[in-house]
């Protein structure tokens, strides 16, 4: 149910939920995506309705498994609590704020997740960066010192290649010429 | 001349591209390529057997401004664009070499451009897929530089 589920999302509600897991807001998701909020809704609302889901939080966690966020599923998944929890968190992002010790709890309780999820030292928050595009990112996170500092890494990195292939190639033709002297 | 030839018609498909379907980093990249391509025409006379001085000033101030563009962008491609631009103004080192060789500051002047304007037209081609996926490709990573929505044409 899940593949197909997961199968059946847009690229747009995939990016919807993958903010939706950042903890941001449908407003903060659109400021993100330049849409409105509504638009936001509305892809959240499909994401539900395609992996036939009650809530964002359990579209998301859905998505971020298959997309094999193991970080994610053991955040989730070590506890039973937490896991059984978040098919009845609420969705701030679509739901209005309502009372309800229960669901306090379950919100609570998913948002230890998320904060663990998210802030898990991850490939932006260890070390600068690579400067690549990833199936998850397809924007440039990098702080402004990886900024500052990549170009004259990438320089370097650029120019010992090319000079390493140079040598190599200089090497190994002068390396031919002397064996085909040798046996001519 | 024909390797000339063919890296203008290079040039000029992957700046039309980028100034029709690109966004706005990729836009103001083409138009500063163009700045740079019509001031590099301007100051070069010589050829390459002295160190053109005007010519690395041209080439540096480009490599300062894509580096100013790499720091705001939401893309990746202006920091690879800012080390191939840092290698070509470093190509003007090479005219201090113990047995300078004039082909080789050519060569070594030049062939950076190439990557950089088929990394403009990947760029431009990944930035129409993202606003087919997304609806939208925001530009730069601070709020003031924004633009508004864009969709696909």
């Amino acid at each position: 149910m899940d593949a197909l589920g997961i199968a059946r999302l847009t690229e747009a509600q995939r990016v919807a939920l993958r903010y939706f897991m950042e903890r941001k807001t449908a407003k903060q998701i659109a400021l993100e995506l330049g849409i409105t909020p509504k638009a936001v809704e509305l892809r959240l609302k499909g994401a539900r309705a395609a992996l036939g889901v009650s809530t964002s939080a359990e579209a998301a966690r859905i998505l971020a498994a298959a997309e094999h966020n193991t970080a994610f599923r053991e955040t989730l998944g070590g506890s039973t609590e937490v896991a059984d929890s978040t098919s009845s968190w609420s969705d701030p992002a679509i739901e209005s704020e309502s009372g309800g010790s229960g669901e306090a709890r379950d919100r609570r309780v998913m948002s230890e997740a998320q904060t663990a999820f998210t802030h898990q030292p991850g490939r932006w928050q260890a070390g600068i960066g690579w400067p690549l595009p990833t199936k998850g990112e397809e924007r440039n996170g990098l702080s402004l010192g990886a900024r500052l500092l990549w170009p004259f890494l990438a320089i370097c990195g650029i120019g010992v290649s090319i000079g390493t292939l140079v040598i190599c190639g200089s090497l190994l033709s002068i390396a031919g010429v002397a064996i085909f002297h040798l046996f001519h | 001349m024909w390797h000339m030839a063919l890296f203008n018609i290079l040039m000029m498909a992957a700046t039309v591209y980028a100034l029709a379907w690109g966004g706005a980093p990729e836009r103001i990249f083409a138009l500063m390529t163009i700045v740079a391509f019509y001031a590099t025409i301007r100051v070069h006379h010589d050829g390459f057997l002295k160190l053109d001085v005007d010519l690395f000033l041209v080439d540096l101030a480009f490599f300062c401004a894509l580096y100013f563009l790499s720091l705001f962008s939401t893309r990746f491609w202006p920091i690879w664009m800012t080390a191939l631009q840092g290698l070509t103004v470093l190509s003007h080192a090479v005219i201090f070499a113990p047995v300078p060789s004039g082909m080789g500051y050519a060569i070594l002047e030049q062939i950076w451009s190439w990557p950089m304007e088929i990394l403009l037209i990947v760029a431009t081609f990944r930035h129409r897929q993202r606003l087919v996926w997304n609806g939208t490709d925001r530009p730069w990573t601070i709020s003031f530089m924004r633009s508004g929505r864009q969709r696909p044409l």
